[in-house]
């Protein structure tokens, strides 16, 4: 297949000339994401053309995450464990300069998803998906998908996987 | 394993440690460290909690106990992936 997502191998796939036009994001790509890795913290995949395999179209990382529903009653709640629940999150997604705005974000986020579902059905609990956009744009873009806000913030958006 | 962290800090910040750590009994590294590994804690916590308020917590429970639905765009993403062996 022309296209494909792969976990990072900082071997294979040229970490250093990704830009995204966001210095954290690049910052993220050319020095944590591989010591996230090592550390068990997150994952990061990214897409890549089989003509230029190197090369490094967009990335985002995938965590654990763990929800918190506040105050609310226990009759309303009786579902929920009595364990944090349990939830997958999307963090540092970017798409390289080169290659913003022709639909490449959109494929990581539905493999993201998948992941979670995957994940879900297969290994252990996974309730939700999280993102924490940076910027409006950012927020409508995820909104475009079915993410909701968790707050009034608007800092943190999910997507419910609900049952399988 | 012991390992190291090595810092460089103003003279003055290091005084402001040593007063700190000094009612405490304990030396200046000693507290640095207990103050490092618990803001770091902390942080990776902070991190990996993500807190609904109580409109959104009510709409996502409402929708717990349902199959997962896709929206258009997703739906659509979704098939581009598979389309694509994604």
């Amino acid at each position: 297949m022309p296209l494909n997502i792969l976990e990072l191998d900082s071997r294979l796939h040229d970490r250093k000339a990704f830009d995204c036009g966001n210095l954290d994001r690049n910052r993220y790509i050319w020095q944590l994401a591989r010591q996230h890795r090592k550390l068990g913290f997150s994952t990061t995949y990214v897409l890549i053309h089989s003509d230029h395999p190197a090369q490094i179209i967009d990335f985002y990382s995938l965590s654990a995450a763990q929800v918190d529903f506040g105050d609310i009653p226990e009759q309303e709640s009786r579902k929920l464990p009595r364990v944090p629940v349990p939830a997958a999150r999307v963090g540092q997604l970017a798409v390289s300069l080169d290659h913003q705005g022709q639909g490449y974000g959109s494929l990581l986020l539905q493999h993201a998803v998948k992941r979670a579902l995957a994940t879900r059905d297969q290994a252990m609990g996974v309730h939700m998906v999280f993102v924490d956009p940076d910027s409006a744009s950012a927020a409508d873009f995820y909104r475009k998908f079915g993410f909701k806000d968790c707050n009034a913030e608007g800092r943190s958006l999910y997507l419910c996987l609900g049952t399988d | 394993m012991d390992a190291r962290i090595d810092l460089r800090l103003k003279a003055e910040d290091k005084a402001l440690i040593e007063r700190a750590a000094s009612p405490l009994g304990i030396k200046a590294a000693t507290f640095t460290r207990s103050v490092l590994i618990k803001e770091a804690g902390e942080i990776i916590q902070s991190a990996h909690v993500v807190k609904f308020d109580e409109v959104a917590a009510r709409e996502c429970l409402a929708t717990l106990s349902l199959p997962f639905t896709p929206n258009e765009a997703l739906g659509r993403a979704l098939e581009r992936g598979t389309d694509l062996g994604l």
